[in-house]
């Protein structure tokens, strides 16, 4: 086995140009063109830098719903697939210690103490809406980090094409798992484009509060224009692969929950209605958005994609 | 063991309190409407609600046939004097009307409460829903064929309809295998409920074949020389 000791000096990988980049050179140079007269953004941003979000963009004008609705109405197949028990099943969860690793194609692998990030003084509050696969939603004022910012922790390399996360596999706490309702540990998946998005976050608390265990304490992903179960919870490991990885959902059925699970009111589902959604709290159903809501933030990721296609 | 004889002899009683008992989901539900207590989500509950009250009645209506045939089975094996009889039981084909038409009644809920607080009585809407949904149009068809079924659910249709009534109300059989797939289709991965309600639906429809075909067999094999029920 060959042991390769790594200079400083060396280059990293991540700061090669990767081949689809080299091969794009000419339209590089035209583009560049173009883009300093501001006409359109760099098909490619060095991984290094995180964008930063215009915060007053995405003020939400609706009412964030309350504390109580927001941790008793779960969807977390862990403890249960009752969104009423969850609450209660989840008291048993120990969330300190908790490491969080990054790993895969990354320079810099590294393993987090998630009691060390709730510390960071670049948590920010960031109030989403939620849309479930399932019909309903809600208004989460959340506080998290931007996810880009802790993933250039570890320094992606060229071959980052995806980022996979999985929640903690222990069938002694989360008494979900011991069913076979589908392959544990629940896992899923972003685009790396997706997962560097400045609206992608990874949730530490609500409300101010720590992350309750209901709500996949203590570390949780929020990415707000797609389905919520595309948030994975209580994540234990995040991997930066080269192949799409294979979200849970999509293994159980792909036809109904495919890999980018945009929040989009044109692909129907064949048990809920994504046309309208069911805001918690409200008694008229709402029409629901593409991405719900944050087309302005999102829809270019996605440009040239036929979205019924790819859902 | 004077079971059915007590039951039959306060039969309006016993009426009276099945109507009584039918009703008391209905009255928790209004309560908790009233005092909003229906939970996070209210609209879920109420469809929910309504949808496995209509099920579970229509499950005691079908039973019916076995339990009476059950009841005999019992009170021949403790040899009571009385209500070893299939016509010992009869109080409860009677009392079974009562029961079908509950199950309409919450059946009838659980529709309006989606057409009107689900879907806002926006037809486009519906109708659209109905045909990109599997489990929603075999769940309406159910319904409508539950239409004519409680319609004729009295005595004046009885006689009027003679034979043909029979025909109508074995619609219930069929109607029950769209409810379950109704039910099986809205269930999400990791549901099981809907499972046990299917066992019980097998089993009671399993039970209508064997004795039909159990009474066929003994009418074939009947060459007049003796008494069927004696065989």
């Amino acid at each position: 086995m060959l042991i390769r000791i790594k200079d400083p000096s060396d280059i990293q990988s991540s700061e090669i140009t990767s081949e689809s980049v080299y091969q794009g050179r000419r339209q590089f140079i035209k583009q560049a063109g173009l883009l300093s007269a501001g006409l359109i953004a760099s098909p490619f941003k060095t991984l290094h830098a995180c964008e930063e979000l215009d915060n007053a963009n995405i003020q939400i004008q609706e009412q964030p719903n309350s504390y109580k609705e927001i941790t008793n109405y779960n969807n977390f197949y862990e403890y249960s697939t009752d969104k009423k028990a969850v609450a209660e099943l989840a008291k048993n969860l120990k969330t300190s210690p908790w490491s969080l690793s990054i790993e895969g194609e990354v320079d810099n692998p590294i393993v987090l103490d998630v009691d060390k990030i709730l510390k960071r003084n670049d948590i920010e509050d960031r109030t989403y809406r939620l849309r479930c696969v399932e019909g309903w939603s809600m208004v989460i004022p959340w506080q998290g980090i931007s996810l880009c910012n802790l993933l250039k922790l570890a320094q992606p390399s060229s071959k980052a094409k995806y980022v996979e996360f999985i929640t903690k596999l222990d069938p002694k706490t989360f008494y979900g798992q011991r069913q076979s309702t589908m392959e544990w540990p629940y896992r899923e998946g972003l685009r790396i484009d997706e997962a560097m998005h400045p609206l992608t976050i990874l949730a530490t608390g609500l409300y101010g509060k720590p992350m309750p265990n209901q709500n996949g304490a203590p570390i949780r992903l929020v990415v707000p224009w797609k389905y919520g179960f595309k948030s994975i919870k209580s994540i234990v490991t995040i991997r930066l692969t080269e192949q799409m990885p294979v979200s849970t959902w999509s293994e159980v059925s792909a036809s109904e929950y495919g890999f980018y699970a945009n929040v989009n009111p044109d692909v129907s589902h064949p048990r809920w209605s994504q046309r309208r959604e069911n805001r918690i709290g409200e008694f008229k159903k709402r029409k629901t958005l593409l991405f719900n809501g944050y087309a302005d933030q999102v829809a270019h990721l996605y440009s040239g994609m036929d979205l019924k296609k790819y859902y | 063991m004077h079971l059915a004889r007590l039951i039959k002899k306060h039969y309006q009683f016993c009426w009276y309190s099945l109507f009584v008992i039918l009703l008391l989901p209905f009255c928790l539900l209004l309560f908790n409407f009233y005092t909003d207590s229906l939970g996070i989500n209210p609209l879920e509950q109420l469809t929910d609600f309504t949808g496995i009250c209509a099920l579970n009645i229509f499950l005691f209506s079908l039973s019916i046939t076995p339990l009476r045939h059950f009841m005999c089975r019992v009170m021949i094996f403790l040899k009571a004097n009385y209500g070893k009889r299939l016509s010992d039981w009869n109080f409860l084909v009677k009392m079974r009307r009562m029961i079908g038409l509950f199950s309409f009644f919450y059946a009838t809920l659980h529709v309006l409460i989606f057409f009107w607080l689900d879907q806002g009585f926006e037809w486009n809407w519906i109708l659209e829903e109905m045909l990109e949904k599997p489990y929603l149009f075999v769940g309406a068809s159910a319904f409508i064929l539950l239409i004519p079924v409680a319609a004729t659910s009295n005595n004046r249709a009885m006689r009027y309809l003679g034979k043909h009534w029979r025909e109508i109300h074995r619609l219930v059989y069929f109607i029950g295998i769209l409810i379950m797939l109704h039910f099986i289709w809205l269930s999400k991965p990791g549901v099981y409920d809907v499972w046990a309600y299917a066992l019980v639906l097998t089993v009671l429809l399993c039970y209508r074949m064997h004795i039909q075909y159990a009474y066929i067999r003994q009418r074939s094999n009947d060459n007049g020389m003796e008494l069927a029920e004696r065989s």
